[in-house]
Formats: C-alpha cells, sequence, structure tokens
C-alpha cells in the first residue's frame, strides 16, 4: 500500500506545481498589462520579460514588441514582433506591425522571393511530410507494378515519374532544412540599453573578438544576422578576457561579417531552450 | 622416305622427352630438392662516395619462395623498404637450379665502413642466416661536388624563374596601421608563359590586404643577371593581430611545357614549346616569407577620442551656411587628409545636443582607392538647429597615432557661428475636408500595437517542433514500411506459384487473338483459340500439363465436371473448327472472328 500512496502523493504535487507554474506566467502577464495601463513602460516591459523567461505566446511577444516600439527602442520591437509571428505565422496584425517597425527603423524588410516564401523555416515540415507520402506512395506502387503488371513499359514509366517528383520534394526539403537550420542560429541587431540615446544607433560588426578593435561593419537595429559555424559545425564564439561571449556574424544577404557582443543581438530562438 | 621418316620419328622424340622434362621440372620450380638452401649477401658496389647510392643484395640459392624476415637497420646508412626481386632458373652442369635475387637501395648518411651484421631469414620452415656484408663510404670527389653544384644551379634556376616581391616600407607596424606596398611578380624572359592565372593572394590571417586590381607591367627589368617582365600590383597592408607575424603571397601562372614521351611527333621541334606546341601547365609562384613585427599600440597617453586612427592627418570641417532659418538643416563636412589606414577609419563622434539634432554622417573618400591609404576622407553630417539665434556648430575632437614618431596627437576643428533665424510659423496646408476623406484609406496607427489583455496559449519554445523531430512522423512510416513488406511478401509469393506465369500467357495469347482480327489472321487467330482453351481449361482443372492436351481430352475433362452440355459442345465445336483451319485453311471474315472472340470469352466464364 505505502509505495501506491506515495506514488499518487508525487503525481498530485506534480499535477499541483505544474498547474502553479502555468499561473506564474499568466500572473506576470496580467501585472504586465496593469502596468502598461498606468503608463509605467519600463515596469510593463520588466513583468513581460519575466513572463518570456518561463514560456512564450504571441501576445505576449507582442505585447512586448509594442512597448518598445513605443519607446522608439525597433531593434527590439523587430525581435519580439518576428518571435511572436513564429508562434502565430498567419497573424495579418502581428505581420502588418513587424513591416511599419521596419520601416520606422529604416532597416530592409526580410527578403519575400521564391526561396524565402515557397521553402521558409515553417514550410520545412510540409515539405517532409510530402517528401515521405511521396517517397512511400512511389515504392508501393512499384511494388505493385513489379509483381502484378505484366507491362514493363509502365513500370519504367513510372519509376521515372516517381524519381522525378521524389527528387523534386527531396530537393524541396533539403532547401527548407537549410533555411530551418538557419532560423536557429538567427539573431536580431539590437542597441544595448545603455548606448540606446546614443548618436550612432549603429551596431558594429567587429574585425575581431575585441571591444578596442575597429568595425569592419555596421549593422541598424533590427536587422536580421546569422551567426557563423565553425569547422564542428558548433557556433562560432569568443570569450574575451574581460569575460563577454562573442559571435562571428554575417549579415542576411552575407554582404556583412564580423564578431558582435552578446548583448548587441537577441537571439529569434533562445539558446537555452532549444531541443 | 623411310630415312627421311625414322628421321622425323627421332626429331620428335626428342621434343617429346623435353617437353616431359619441362612439365616434370615446372611444378618444382619453387623449390628443387636435392639442390641445397643457401643465401649470400653483398653490397654492389663494395665502396661508394657520399654523394652516391649502392645496392645491397641477397641472393637465395634454391628456393624462389618469398622469404620472410626483417633486415637490421644500420645507423649509416638508410635502406630502402620496396626491394627489387628477380627469380631465375638455370642448368649447371646439367643440374637444375634456381635462385631468387633480392636488391635494396642504400643511401649512405655518413663516411665510414658500415656493417649489415648476419641476421636469420625463413624460407618456406627452413630458417637460414645471411652472412653479414659491409659497404665503406668514402667522402665526396670532385665529381660528386661538381654534380652537386649544377643541382643546386638548377634549383636555383627555377626558383628564379619566376617569384613574388613584396616591397614593405616599413620594419615594422602598428597593430592596425596601414601601409602602402608594392607586389612584383617577376617573370624570367625566357619562361614560356601564356598567361597570369590570378593575382597574389596573401597566406596568413594576421593582415588583410586591400584589393588587387589591374598590375603596371615593365619589362626587360634585370635581377639576378637574368631578364624579367615584372608585374606590380600596388596595394594596402593592414596589420591586425600583434606579434612576430609571418606573411607569403602566392599565385599561379600558366607555361607552356614540352608534352611527355607518348607524342606522335616525335621531333624535338614538335615538342618545343618555345614553337607553340607543347602542353600547358599551372605553376605555383611564392614568395619568400616575410616576418613583419606587429607591436600594439601603447595605452598610455591614448586619447578618448581616439577611435582606431593610425597615421598622420590633419582635419578640418566646413560648414555649407553660416546662416538659416530655424528648422532648416545646414550640412557639415568633416575632411580628414593624410596618410594612413582610411579603411578601418571610423566617422568622429558628433552627438546632438539642445542646438541642433544630428544625423548620422555620410562617408565619402578621394584618393588611391586601390589602397586607401593616402587622400582625403570625407564625413558629411546633417545638422538641424533646434533654437533661433547665434550658436555655434560643435568643435570636433580627432586623434590619431603616428607610427612614426610613436605619439598620440589631437586636432580640432574650428569653431563655426551660425545664426538661426526665428522662421515663420508652419501651417498645415491641408485642407481639413481632405483629411477626413484620406484617413479612412490610411492604415490606422490605433489598430497598430494594441495591447492584448489576454496572453493566449503558451508554448515552451518560440519555435514549434519540425516533422522531423516528431515520434508520431517516424512511427507513422512503420504502417507504408509494413504494406511494402507484406505486398512485396505477397507478390514474391505468387511469382513462386506460377500464377504470375498463366496470367501472363493468358494476356499474350488474349493479345495474339486481337492482332489475328485485326490483320485479319485467320490461321493465327484458331493457333492462339486452340492454346488459350488448352491453357485456361487445363489450369481450371489443374493439369501439370495444359499444352500437351488433345481436343478429346479437353472435352473429357470438361465433361468429368458439372458443365452443361451447351457449353461442352460449343467448346467441342470452336476446337474442332481450329483443327479444321490447321489442316483445310478456311477463311474466316473479321467480323466473325471478333464475334468468336466474344463467344469464347463467355464460354471460359462458364466454365465450372
Amino acid at each position: 500500500m505505502k509505495p501506491r500512496i506515495v506514488l499518487t502523493l508525487l503525481a498530485v504535487i506534480s499535477f499541483l506545481s505544474s498547474l502553479l507554474m502555468g499561473s506564474e506566467e499568466d500572473r506576470l502577464f496580467y501585472d504586465g498589462v496593469r502596468a502598461e495601463a498606468s503608463g509605467d513602460l519600463d515596469q510593463a516591459v520588466h513583468f513581460y520579460l519575466q513572463a518570456a523567461k518561463l514560456s512564450h505566446s504571441s501576445n505576449l511577444h507582442g505585447n512586448l514588441a509594442n512597448l518598445y516600439f513605443k519607446k522608439e527602442q525597433f531593434g527590439h520591437a523587430i525581435l519580439h514582433f518576428r518571435k511572436a509571428l513564429l508562434l502565430e505565422p498567419t497573424n495579418k496584425e502581428l505581420s502588418i506591425n513587424l513591416q511599419f517597425a521596419y520601416e520606422m527603423a529604416k532597416t530592409p524588410p526580410l527578403p519575400n522571393d521564391f526561396a524565402h516564401s515557397y521553402f521558409a523555416s515553417d514550410t520545412f515540415s510540409f515539405w517532409c511530410v510530402l517528401c515521405a507520402v511521396v517517397f512511400w506512395f512511389g515504392f508501393l506502387v512499384f511494388i505493385y507494378l513489379f509483381f502484378f503488371n505484366p507491362s514493363r513499359a509502365v513500370l519504367f514509366y513510372f519509376t521515372i515519374g516517381w524519381i522525378f517528383s521524389g527528387g523534386l520534394t527531396g530537393y524541396a526539403t533539403h532547401f527548407s532544412h537549410i533555411q530551418n537550420s538557419e532560423l536557429l542560429r538567427e539573431g536580431i541587431a539590437i542597441l544595448p540599453t545603455e548606448n540606446e540615446a546614443n548618436q550612432t544607433k549603429n551596431i558594429s560588426l567587429r574585425r575581431f573578438a575585441g571591444e578596442t578593435n575597429s568595425a569592419n561593419t555596421t549593422l541598424l537595429p533590427g536587422q536580421s544576422l546569422i551567426i557563423d559555424l565553425g569547422k564542428e559545425g558548433k557556433i562560432r564564439t569568443h570569450e574575451s578576457a574581460d569575460g563577454k561571449n562573442w559571435f562571428l556574424a554575417r549579415s542576411q544577404d552575407g554582404k556583412k561579417k564580423g564578431w558582435i557582443k552578446e548583448d548587441e543581438f537577441g537571439w529569434l530562438i533562445d539558446r537555452s531552450k532549444r531541443k | 622416305m623411310v630415312k627421311n621418316g625414322s628421321t622425323l620419328s627421332s626429331r620428335s622424340q626428342s621434343k617429346l622427352w623435353i617437353i616431359l622434362f619441362v612439365s616434370l621440372l615446372l611444378p618444382g620450380i619453387e623449390e628443387i630438392h636435392g639442390q641445397q638452401l643457401r643465401v649470400e649477401s653483398s653490397f654492389q658496389p663494395p665502396s661508394i662516395t657520399i654523394a652516391n647510392n649502392s645496392v645491397y643484395k641477397i641472393i637465395i640459392h634454391g628456393s624462389q619462395e618469398n622469404p620472410q624476415g626483417s633486415l637490421p637497420q644500420i645507423p649509416g646508412i638508410s635502406i630502402s623498404n620496396s626491394p627489387q626481386t628477380f627469380r631465375s632458373a638455370s642448368f649447371i652442369n646439367g643440374v637444375p637450379s634456381v635462385r631468387l635475387e633480392m636488391s635494396f637501395q642504400i643511401k649512405p648518411k655518413k663516411i665510414g665502413t658500415h656493417t649489415i651484421p648476419p641476421w636469420t631469414i625463413k624460407v618456406g620452415s627452413t630458417t637460414l642466416q645471411v652472412p653479414g656484408s659491409s659497404i665503406k663510404v668514402v667522402a665526396a670527389n670532385q665529381e660528386d661536388k661538381i654534380k652537386q653544384q649544377a643541382e643546386e644551379r638548377q634549383k636555383e634556376d627555377l626558383s628564379q624563374a619566376s617569384f613574388i616581391e613584396f616591397i614593405n616600407p616599413r620594419k615594422f607596424l602598428f597593430e592596425g596601421e596601414t601601409v602602402s606596398g608594392l607586389l612584383n611578380l617577376f617573370i624570367w624572359d625566357r619562361l614560356p608563359v601564356s598567361r597570369i592565372e590570378r593575382p597574389p593572394q596573401k597566406e596568413g590571417d594576421a593582415f588583410s590586404l586591400t584589393e588587387l586590381r589591374q598590375p603596371q607591367e615593365k619589362r626587360n627589368q634585370t635581377k639576378y643577371g637574368k631578364t624579367y617582365t615584372v608585374f606590380s600590383w600596388p596595394t594596402g597592408l593592414t596589420a591586425a593581430i600583434a606579434g612576430q607575424q609571418q606573411i607569403q603571397f602566392n599565385t599561379s601562372i600558366r607555361v607552356r611545357v614540352k608534352s611527355r614521351g607518348n607524342s606522335p611527333f616525335t621531333s624535338p621541334f614538335f615538342n618545343d614549346p618555345f614553337f607553340g606546341f607543347g602542353r600547358e601547365e599551372s605553376l605555383t609562384v611564392k614568395s619568400d616569407l616575410i616576418n613583419i613585427e606587429v607591436r600594439e599600440l601603447p595605452m598610455i597617453e591614448r586619447p578618448d577620442s581616439f577611435r582606431g586612427a593610425i597615421g598622420k592627418f590633419s582635419c578640418r570641417s566646413i560648414p555649407d551656411s553660416d546662416r538659416v532659418s530655424l528648422g532648416d538643416p545646414i550640412r557639415l563636412v568633416v575632411e580628414i587628409t593624410g596618410t594612413g589606414n582610411f579603411s578601418a577609419m571610423p566617422a568622429p563622434v558628433l552627438n546632438s545636443n539642445s542646438n541642433f539634432k544630428i544625423g548620422p554622417p555620410a562617408f565619402s573618400f578621394e584618393g588611391n582607392e586601390i589602397t586607401m591609404h593616402e587622400g582625403k576622407q570625407l564625413f558629411e553630417y546633417i545638422l538641424t538647429p533646434l533654437k533661433p539665434g547665434l550658436i555655434s556648430i560643435p568643435v570636433i575632437t580627432f586623434s590619431y597615432f603616428d607610427p612614426a614618431r610613436e605619439e598620440y596627437f589631437t586636432s580640432k576643428t574650428n569653431n563655426h557661428p551660425l545664426r538661426v533665424d526665428p522662421g515663420e510659423t508652419w501651417v498645415d496646408p491641408t485642407p481639413v475636408q481632405q483629411q477626413t476623406e484620406t484617413s479612412d484609406f490610411a492604415v490606422s496607427t490605433t489598430d497598430l500595437f494594441q495591447t492584448e489583455n489576454e496572453p493566449g496559449e503558451w508554448f515552451q519554445n518560440v519555435k514549434h517542433k519540425t516533422a522531423i523531430n516528431s515520434q508520431v512522423f517516424w512511427s507513422l512510416q512503420s504502417i507504408p514500411l509494413f504494406c511494402a513488406i507484406g505486398l512485396g511478401f505477397y507478390g514474391w509469393k505468387r511469382k513462386q506459384s506460377g500464377r504470375d506465369l498463366f496470367r501472363q500467357r493468358q494476356s499474350i495469347l488474349k493479345k495474339q487473338m486481337k492482332e489475328s482480327i485485326t490483320f485479319n489472321d485467320a490461321s493465327l487467330f484458331f493457333r492462339a483459340t486452340r492454346e488459350r482453351l488448352r491453357l485456361e481449361i487445363g489450369t481450371f482443372y489443374k493439369h501439370p500439363n495444359p499444352s500437351s492436351l488433345s481436343s478429346n481430352e479437353l472435352t473429357t475433362l470438361l465433361q468429368s465436371s458439372s458443365n452443361e452440355e451447351d457449353t461442352i459442345s460449343e467448346i467441342e465445336k470452336i476446337l474442332e473448327i481450329s483443327d479444321d483451319h490447321e489442316f483445310a485453311g478456311t477463311l474466316k471474315d473479321p467480323q466473325s472472328l471478333e464475334d468468336l472472340y466474344k463467344h469464347i470469352n463467355n464460354l471460359l466464364k462458364k466454365i465450372q
């Protein structure tokens, strides 16, 4: 009897703790809404950021982005609009707000060409499933034709068609996989809080990972950047003598490259929560 | 004739003996029984100069089998690991003899007498001892020295045929400093170069190099007693990492060389690259490894306004106006002139204040754009006065490090007074009516940035899981996999049982019948009909060999079961027509053949 009671108690405790955890992020969200309504934007941002450490929702990141926009911190605003859109890609209001934030930040918006729309990172699952369906359907028909249909011509033409369609879907899956893996390394250039009021309004990509190094090039707040991979497929990072982490980044179009400090950009997908 | 015949027979007899003897000898050629196994070893020649090579030879008499053993290593000589092997068989005084020779290349390292001590090898199951042998290595003689000198000269000639030279004006650099250098590619006039494949590239990450454009070409330049054509690229070299650094340049050129020996034209004329013959090969040309010391910039007395400019500069600012109305922008150009690292120079800091709102500057450079080392850097700022009155344009402080004097210097721009007139009050010219009309079409800002009061659905990650990370996706793959395995297995079993063969034959016979209707070939039609009846009726009643059934046997089979009399008689009739046609050749019109085809199909369906 005893182990059963212990197990039941553990289950109840874990259920209650999960409920409590759930209510914590809700509580922080509502605190944020109240603070925003009373006009205390800094306090509202603080509450929303606390909630974002626990969990994510499109409304949370949307609200956070709106607050940053009001504070004219367009880099942060673009970062959180992008996060909100990752959680709710079909939300048109968020898309319009993001476009507006890009305009205000004078930052070029994300490319919307053929490759970035049909093979975008969020299409990866679709292409995966389609690839699997084409493969298995073709394979089953192939076996049927091979064993049950005496006509070899039909089998030949079907095999050609199967390989062709399989190749197309395989290519699309591969391409969207590249976009998907780039998303995991994508960041948005932001001005560190202490520099928000500064004159330059640009984020430096330095020649070498060091504060005193001259800038190779600069990025505008809100511009996307991709962190480079090293030889072992790991993110290229460097810890400077003052304990700051630096990352080797390049702009989305690949034309600008240099080292960037960890507080000068925000990850679209938090590294600590990746699986 | 008889004599001749006896001669022929004796000749053929002797040939037969030789063949018999060789055939007896051949199986035992590996090892001849009776011949004693022994080993000899020697150096050939036993005395050499230090510049020459010798051969260490081991001869195994009585076997041609590969021996096993490890050759001892001697400090004063190096012995090659890949010996040349030679097998021979001979008759010595009518006794067959075989032997195996192994030759190892020997290269001397030291002068003196070097001895390989006795060592053991294993031939088959027999262990043999290789006797010791010595080689004497003497000092190089005059001939060796001449040969060596010739080789060195040849190497020197080759390295002097084409090379890269970097002319660096300074012995050491400071971190971040840019110097203007010259890259010279020397190509000997006697080297048949067809083209330069690419401009020189640097090796090493401690420096950055400006883009190399079209080179300048100079002919008839003399160096090392040779005449060269020199291609020069002016370039800017920037030191990036402090410390003792090395840099090297390389490029590749296309040269014409002699054709290989398998050319169909044996004449030297056709192989001579100077006459446009021969083949092209890529040749890599390198510079010497250049050591450059890169020093760190001094931290002492570094001004706060220093932002990385290294060189010698002067600075001034030029406003485009000294009187404006409030709200009208003025353009302020900051001009930095001199020599230094223009490519890495950031804009001087000019912050907004209570008097001016200042935008980010625009950059432009006038001067040598290849090296970016000497010229004029212009920063253009847009200043918008924020209050009326007599105000001053901010003074710009620009600091740089002079590498020649190894000191920091700070220069300031002049103070420019600016009169700002109050101007007229701005009135919105747009009529109120028009505003209300257009407001319907504009994006309402109140709709944008509206706070959501509910958190919505919570997620642990910003990004949803992809299909390949989902267990459901991979689990679902098992369904078609099992289906494919099942279908494949069923198809294979079916193929094994022969049902597939029956269907194939049935399909072929049907096709033949249809073709014979099309071409009005009654003979083929009835032959195919009879075959089809045999196949289908025989298979239906599980006859082991349906194609062997006669018409009578088919009728008997049909009668043995509960078939209708009409069906049996109809089939019997068709079989009879088929047999008749086979012998009498009765002609049928295509329409009747087609009807008959349909009739046969119906009849075969009725068989029970």
